[in-house]
């Protein structure tokens, strides 16, 4: 099971869902589904969420046991 | 609703719509009526471009709604990679099928005028098996794009 913190991580940087959906290039239903966990991101838009946030991949997902 | 969702619900009701459509155009009674060549043709091409177009025009409309996106997200391109899988296996359990019913129609000659053997048989079993491989694949789309 894969936990993130994508909605923090949002919020702290000011951005709505709209906004990040726009700058990823993604729909915002995906930025919704990514949140809630329904939907695990593929590891390039993992990478592009971990850039845009400025944060290393590994604290935006992490793997639960 | 999200507007993927509506858009692959839509799709899945459109070819079930040209569907029965078909059916009702091709039955008399509990039978297959006969059919020229040319009109089930004319009825394959009018379908074909009604479907595009409509088709066509719900993409569209869905792509239009998020922005300037021309090109499905990587969520509804993983979407559409499950929902074509579905479409593929309906598609090859249904050709399993037709093949189980010509040879038990060769054997016994149970299908009367739905025979396979008969041109307005072959179409009618074909186009079916299109109209359900084609929704099944869309509902499919839709029931995953709402449950991600």
């Amino acid at each position: 099971v894969i936990r993130n913190h994508l909605r923090a991580s949002r919020d702290g940087a000011g951005l709505t869902q709209a906004n990040l959906a726009a700058a990823l290039g993604v729909s915002r239903q995906t930025v919704i589904s990514l949140e809630q966990g329904r939907y695990q991101p593929s590891l390039e838009l993992a990478l592009r969420l971990a850039r845009l946030f400025g944060k290393p991949v590994e604290e935006l997902f992490q793997l639960l046991d | 609703m999200e507007s993927y969702v509506r858009f692959q619900a839509l799709a899945g009701v459109a070819i079930l719509a040209v569907y029965a459509g078909f059916v009702v155009w091709m039955i008399d009674g509990l039978a297959l009526g006969q059919r020229s060549p040319q009109a089930l043709l004319l009825f394959m091409v009018v379908a074909f471009f009604a479907g595009a177009v409509l088709f066509g025009g719900l993409w569209i409309a869905h792509m239009c709604r998020d922005g300037d996106r021309r090109l499905a997200d990587e969520r509804e391109a993983a979407i559409e990679v499950q929902a074509d899988r579905l479409g593929a296996r309906v598609t090859e359990a249904g050709l399993a099928v037709l093949v189980l019913l010509a040879l038990t129609n060769a054997q016994w000659n149970w299908m009367g005028s739905f025979a396979l053997t008969r041109t307005e048989g072959l179409i009618f079993a074909l186009f079916t098996l299109s109209a359900l491989s084609g929704s099944a694949r869309f509902a499919a789309g839709a029931l995953g794009a709402w449950r991600s």
